[in-house]
């Protein structure tokens, strides 16, 4: 599998900094805000540079939902019925 | 119109803003008017067929709450339910049944053919006919009164969150609904972006998704191994589920807007424990219209085991050929009747469980899924025979199968905000802003390589 992403280090380094971001935001009580915000920030630069690399879309996509994957798993949840 | 055409952004926020601005009194009209345009935006001539079934269930309701006599009821009962299903035989079963017929006659020797009628399918026909039935049938029973207004029971059927492809919602629970709803707060749009981003995830970034290469295996399954037609039908049982409870949830979260509150019909089906557990998550407003009208009046479980077990299968042929107009849907439906009799002789002690259940609703899918009964045979002669593991999904494309099945029960369990301590709302809102992203990301991916995509039970 060849991931044509990893040619380009400033998209991994947004996912990896996004991703560090997302669990502090979970995890500060103080400032969780603006961590939250700064997250959101690395996310959106993350995919701005893979556009203008032009990163497959099928390759964002997978780093999308490796984020939503962890932003969903330390999100607080709702009582299975 | 669909939930996934762009006009429906203007369409949902229109008729919202409408309905609240606008007088009590004019609100009714205004969205009747609003569903029939949403309903006519596919095809105007789709209006004759819903209004037809619309003018005869109830002015027979009334006819039946009217009737002196029980036979006079019969007769008001007898007429809606043959023009009602008469219109559905018509359109979506007449080339069904006169096909079949054909295929016996060239078997025995007759030289017939039959190209077919070719009618228009209407959108939703199958949904809107049960609901005007359960009407009537309701007003027989005395569960309630027939509606003397036209306008508020045309809404009732023409409402346009459930009118393609349900909840087939009951007269008793909607009906006063739309004539009182619930006020506009922020819980009531909080519960509304929840389902609607969750029913749109659903559809947009994961049904959609996963329908890149389920269709591609589907369409020539000659061509893959056992390994890679296992691995499509499992990927399809995901398919179809968020494609159908990602509908449902757009229409609840619709409707929550206009407040009023659909029925749940999906309640996380994979987790069942056994095959009459799972009828009781999986389209549920379904499961409960064929139970209270089919099952029930058959003699449902009140009689003798042999007659029992009858009821259950024709219930379930009757749920088979209810999704569709081939012997494919016959068979799934059979199916899982056989499977509930055989769960109901030999499982009373323990239910089969989840990995169990899941393997038995996976392998009727194949016959759901498959274009015709031959190749439903082929996928399972395949899947049965040596597999030579051929990768059907490239590396990226596996990889994100399997995010996406990952994300599923995380991204159902998200709370609203409302819900959630202000302390801890960034993750919540990270989580919604990161699938929001991939949603969007999977549209342009999905255009580009598949082309736009309906919501499958649209066809029904």
């Amino acid at each position: 599998m060849t991931l044509i992403f990893l040619q380009y280090p400033i998209v991994p380094s947004c996912f990896v900094l996004c991703a560090i971001l997302v669990v502090l935001s979970v995890r500060r009580k103080a400032r969780g805000l603006a961590v939250a915000v700064c997250a959101g920030a690395a996310c959106i630069g993350m995919v701005l540079s893979a556009l203008i690399c032009a990163v497959p879309l099928s390759e964002l996509l997978m780093l999308l939902l490796a984020l939503a994957l962890l932003g969903c798993a330390l999100a607080p949840k709702e009582d299975a019925p | 119109m669909s939930f996934t055409e762009p006009v429906f952004l203007l369409f949902l926020p229109s008729v919202v803003a409408l309905y609240w601005l606008l007088p009590r009194r004019f609100r009714r009209p205004m969205l009747l008017a609003a569903s029939l345009l949403f309903y006519a935006w596919h095809d105007v001539r789709l209006l004759a067929l819903i209004a037809c079934t619309i003018a005869v269930s109830f002015l027979c309701a009334i006819a039946v709450e009217d009737a002196e006599t029980q036979k006079g009821k019969r007769c008001a009962v007898g007429f809606a339910a043959a023009v009602c299903l008469g219109l559905l035989f018509v359109f979506k079963y007449l080339d069904f049944a006169v096909g079949s017929i054909v295929s016996v006659g060239r078997l025995l020797g007759a030289e017939v053919s039959f190209d077919g009628a070719d009618l228009l399918l209407p959108m939703g026909i199958s949904f809107y006919v049960f609901q005007t039935m359960s009407y009537v049938f309701d007003v027989s029973r005395g569960s309630i009164r027939a509606e003397r207004n036209m306008i508020r029971y045309a809404l009732f059927v023409t409402f346009f969150p459930q009118l393609v492809a349900g909840p087939i919602e009951r007269p008793a629970d909607l009906m006063p609904q739309l004539e009182q709803p619930e006020p506009l707060t922020r819980r009531a749009v909080s519960d509304a972006a929840r389902l609607l981003l969750r029913g749109y995830a659903k559809k947009l970034l994961i049904a959609d998704h996963l329908a890149i290469a389920v269709d591609r295996v589907y369409a020539d399954p000659a061509a893959f191994d056992g390994s890679a037609l296992a691995l499509a039908t499992i990927l399809f049982s995901v398919q179809i589920y968020c494609d159908f409870s990602g509908y449902s949830d757009i229409a609840r979260g619709c409707a929550r807007l206009m407040g009023i509150r659909l029925q749940e019909n999906f309640r996380r089906p994979y987790a069942a424990t056994s095959v009459r557990d799972f009828w009781r998550r999986w389209h549920i407003s379904l499961s409960s219209w064929l139970s209270d009208y089919l099952y029930i009046p058959l003699g449902g479980s009140r009689v003798g085991t042999a007659r029992t077990c009858l009821n259950i299968l024709i219930t379930f042929l009757v749920s088979g050929l209810w999704h569709g107009a081939s012997w494919t849907y016959v068979l799934w439906g059979g199916l899982h009747g056989i499977y509930l009799i055989v769960e109901r002789l030999l499982c009373k002690e323990k239910a089969p469980g989840r990995a169990v259940t899941f393997a038995l609703v996976c392998f009727a899918w194949i016959f759901f899924r498959s274009t015709s009964v031959s190749d439903a045979f082929l996928v399972i002669g395949r899947i049965f025979s040596a597999w030579s593991f051929e990768a059907a999904l490239s590396g990226t494309e596996l990889l994100t199968a399997a995010l996406l099945i990952a994300v599923l029960p995380l991204l159902e369990r998200l709370p609203r905000l409302q819900s959630v301590p202000t302390a801890a709302r960034n993750g919540t809102v990270l989580a919604y802003f990161f699938v929001f992203l991939a949603m969007i990301a999977c549209r342009f991916l999905v255009l580009s390589q598949h082309g736009d995509t309906a919501f499958l039970y649209f066809q029904f």
